[in-house]
């Protein structure tokens, strides 16, 4: 059954169309990657399905209910949205951070509960960052703080994570890190999107790929036929090197067809 | 500069005749002894410092618990020097309540929070308005003189202020323009007291006539296009104060080089008391001086 | 699973330790303001002032001059603490403060302009309604402003029109002023002053004091959450435009009152939220029950002072606050362009 569907969503951000009927489904237990060249609207995507925008036409339906039906506390507790290089505006320390993704499951005026501590802690485990608990936000080094607000979105225990580019600025072991702390989510149950631009990495941790392109989504499915030489060319404008390594696929781009890319800038 | 302050000390010798001939006028009023019935205040406070020299001038001293410091600044206050002995207050509360004042008489501008925190208290409170024109003076030395229990010492001040006003001439002879200029570039015009004393002492008034209410800026340009008689200006006060430059501008200079500049103290008319009469005696003087000599006036310089 | 199990209690010991002591600090700075004034009242005597029942000056001084004073105090130094706390909060941005939603503004134009009908003159109450009036005016104009979303930004850019506008109106009043002694008296209430201030104040103010604390305080969680940004406080279940609203409202009615009837106070809603920050582990929430009592305490205190150097003429409270308020603010200028560089 799908978690979380779009059925020709269309938004427009001022006067300008980002996105038009776009169509995408994402079921519990899976991971699906969100690509495609910068400006296609992948965090629009993203945000129209967190209920953040306005829709110009079509429908977002959560467990079969309009988006905008539902509860804001209800959504809150069901859906995580992780943001693009998102940080923390104050001082505080990471445990308190990872806490506020506790508060839609806290009653008025309560302090967080036993299983509120549980669900941090294994949050903070998760993302391996148990050991900063105590250090104010602002003295993690980039890559931590990434961690730290993942573990944020984990600790609310959501049925859907939408996550933007949780991957970027980190090392490539803390990179295999978050992705294998995402498939953990989706192999409890939920239904994970997330945006991200190592097409590899992609590859190998997603269930399905959809290559958003001009506003619409130009691909949909399995990594391996997303990301045909043909796609690459067309939306991306480069031309990669596609193998296998251990059963993996491996795409790497190696260099400009000069077509799609400038196109899709424009 | 000099003898403008030498103007305002020679003030001081009139006012104590003033003052003179009202406890003269005071004396042969308690003489008749038809004192009435109700019971007179005994321990009056007055927080502000026109009601200080009104209440200064119509009750026996014994009778004043405490004026405000203001009435001991000798540049505001024309009884700056019967003010020792005197408690002095500064319109606070804690000051006046353990004083037990059973009058206290206030501005009806000054010290708002304490008129109103002493009424809720149950103090009898008797606020004067701001003296606007020479009436005014008139129905405030009646207002306090009745609520100090004294009628007949008001009527007697009234009686001596009037005496020291000049004639009413309508006609007699021309009304040489004047033009009021305080610090800052400020002038008065309807509704001030310095403009009905200006004009009381038998002058025009350019803010009158510039249809000015009020006390507002007058820009030096329409002041010296206006060309007026006489140009008369607040007391300068000791110290350097931007306030003054306005006085101190080369076009003003040059263009009273001939023309009177009278300087008229502060003391003697901040407040409607009775000495606004010495400030029109004092301008009278200098519009008939300027009549004698065929001139609108002489320099007082 | 690594995590210390401690550190969540040692977190959670940090503000019922720093509550306490504010309250006693309110407590002890209270006190202080019943004990000083230009009239020489000992300890004993106050006491007995504040529990005898018979009418004595004593009694009276203490009991209608000083208790409405420390209480107005109390209450005026808590809603600037509490409202530069919120809005701190809100803005993200530790140089907010309560005036800059333009109630300050607004209710002291409110106020001045019954100083300049005479309307102020007349009773009272005259004064603090219409500063009311004044920040009633001013909110709507800021929301109307505002727009429908809940962007700080959008906030601040009202705020400030307002503000300006609202200062030179009573710039306006006070070239208008009918005399000069009613120009000096405007400047004075401008100033920001709590002598001579008696119970009906207390009474007017305080029911809408509470009423925008109450509001401003259910901002603790949401104030929280945009620790994150719009967006991810926005999915954590927090409608960012209520929450604004509240804000707006929350502050008017308790900044509003104040202004009413004590004029403007500034930096007092800067410098406490700022201060007390640290001490709460910068948690939002945490801040706000800190700040208000941070704030009456350094309102309570700055009366006191007032009283104490200069006993007689009074220097006002919003320029001793200013005047020590600016060179703080200096300092935090400094030390925010060095922690950027």
């Amino acid at each position: 059954m799908n978690l979380l569907s779009t059925n020709s969503v269309s938004v427009s951000l001022g006067h300008a169309q980002v996105l038009a009927g776009v169509d995408l489904e994402i079921a519990s237990g899976e991971v699906v990657g969100l690509i495609g060249p910068n400006g296609a609207g992948k965090t629009t995507l993203l945000r129209a399905m967190a209920g953040l925008l306005p829709l110009d036409g079509g429908v977002i339906q959560l467990n079969c209910e309009p988006l905008h039906k539902i509860a804001r506390k209800v959504l809150a507790r069901t859906l995580a949205y992780l943001p693009q290089g998102g940080g923390s505006h104050w001082a505080v320390t990471v445990e308190t951070l990872v806490t506020l993704g506790r508060l839609p499951h806290r009653s008025p005026w309560a302090a967080p509960s036993d299983a509120d501590r549980a669900a941090v802690a294994r949050a903070l485990d998760a993302c391996d960052v148990a050991q900063f608990g105590d250090r104010p936000i602002t003295h993690l080094s980039g890559g931590e703080r990434t961690r730290v607000l993942l573990a944020r979105a984990l600790a609310g225990e959501p049925k859907v994570l939408l996550a933007d580019e949780p991957v970027a600025g980190l090392d490539p072991g803390h990179q295999l890190d978050v992705m294998a702390t995402l498939r953990e989510l989706a192999a409890s149950g939920a239904g994970v999107v997330v945006v991200m631009h190592d097409l590899t990495l992609a590859a190998r941790f997603c269930d399905r790929l959809a290559l958003l392109f001009e506003k619409r989504i130009a691909a949909e499915g399995r990594p391996t036929t997303v990301l045909s030489a043909d796609m690459l060319a067309r939306c991306y404008g480069v031309r990669a090197y596609h193998g296998t390594a251990n059963g993996n696929d491996i795409v790497v781009p190696l260099e400009r067809t000069g077509a799609g890319g400038d196109h899709a800038r424009t | 500069m000099r003898s403008r302050v030498d103007v305002g000390r020679r003030g001081r010798p009139r006012s104590n005749r003033l003052r003179g001939a009202v406890i003269a006028a005071v004396m042969i009023a308690m003489t008749i002894r038809t004192m009435p019935a109700w019971a007179k205040p005994e321990r009056i406070v007055s927080m502000n410092l026109c009601t200080d020299q009104l209440v200064m001038l119509l009750a026996d001293r014994e009778r004043i618990a405490s004026v405000s410091y203001l009435a001991a600044d000798p540049h505001a206050s024309a009884l700056a020097g019967d003010v020792a002995g005197v408690r002095i207050n500064h319109g606070l509360a804690e000051e006046i309540l353990p004083m037990k004042p059973d009058l206290v008489l206030a501005g009806a501008f000054t010290t708002r929070p304490t008129v109103f925190l002493l009424r809720r208290l149950g103090y009898l409170v008797v606020e004067l308005p701001v003296a606007a024109n020479l009436d005014d003076i008139r129905s405030n030395i009646r207002a306090v003189a009745r609520a100090i229990g004294e009628p007949r010492r008001g009527e007697a001040l009234i009686a001596a202020f009037d005496g020291k006003l000049p004639p009413q001439h309508p006609n007699s002879g021309p009304r040489p323009r004047a033009v009021l200029y305080w610090a800052n570039g400020y002038t008065s015009g309807k509704d001030t007291l310095a403009n009905a004393a200006v004009e009381a002492a038998g002058f025009r008034t350019l803010g009158s006539e510039l249809g000015i209410t009020g006390t507002s800026q007058l820009p030096l340009e329409t002041l010296l296009a206006a060309d007026p008689d006489v140009l008369i200006v607040g007391r300068e006060r000791d110290g350097p104060a931007l306030a003054n430059e306005t006085f101190r501008h080369p076009a003003l200079r040059r263009a009273f080089a001939t023309r009177p500049k009278v300087s008229v103290p502060d003391y003697l008319w901040v407040c409607g008391t009775p000495f606004v009469a010495d400030a029109i005696a004092r301008l009278s003087a200098v519009r008939e001086a300027g009549r004698h000599e065929g001139r609108v006036g002489v320099a007082d310089k | 699973m690594t995590a210390d199990p401690t550190i969540a209690e040692r977190r959670r010991e940090g503000t019922p330790v720093l509550l306490p002591l504010l309250a006693v600090a309110v407590l002890a700075a209270f006190t202080a303001s019943l004990l000083v004034g230009p009239a020489a009242i000992g300890v004993r005597e106050t006491i007995d002032a504040l529990l005898a029942g018979e009418v004595e000056t004593t009694a009276l001084i203490v009991r209608e001059v000083r208790l409405p004073r420390a209480l107005l105090g109390l209450l005026i130094g808590a809603t600037l603490g509490l409202s530069g706390a919120a809005l701190q909060g809100f803005l993200r941005n530790p140089l907010a403060e309560p005036g800059l939603v333009g109630v300050s503004a607004s209710a002291s134009f409110g106020a001045v302009l019954t100083f300049h009908t005479g309307l102020a003159g007349l009773f009272a109450l005259a004064l603090p309604l219409g500063g009311m009036a004044g920040a009633c005016i001013g909110v709507v104009v800021v929301q109307a402003l505002a727009g429908r979303d809940g962007s700080p930004l959008t906030l601040i850019l009202a705020g400030i029109a307002v503000t300006s506008f609202a200062a030179a109106l009573t710039s306006l009043a006070l070239n208008l002023a009918p005399n000069p002694f009613a120009a000096l008296e405007i400047m004075f209430w401008l100033m920001g002053s709590l002598a001579d201030r008696s119970f009906e104040h207390v009474w007017l103010s305080a029911p809408f004091m509470v009423a925008g604390w109450l509001l401003l305080a259910t901002l603790g969680r949401p104030l929280d959450a945009l620790t994150l940004g719009e967006d991810a406080a926005q999915t954590l279940g927090f409608d960012l435009r209520a929450v604004r609203h509240r804000l707006v409202f929350g502050t008017a009615l308790c900044v509003g009152a104040a202004t009413s009837v004590a004029g403007a106070i500034g930096f007092v809603g800067l410098v406490v939220p700022h201060l007390l920050r640290p001490l709460v582990g910068h948690r939002p929430s945490a801040l706000l029950p800190a700040s208000a009592l941070g704030g009456a305490v350094l309102i309570l205190v700055a009366d006191v002072a007032v009283r104490l150097l200069s006993p007689s003429r009074e220097l006002k409270l919003g320029v001793l606050t200013a005047l020590v308020g600016a060179p703080f603010f200096l300092f935090l200028v400094l030390r925010l362009r060095k922690e950027l560089l």
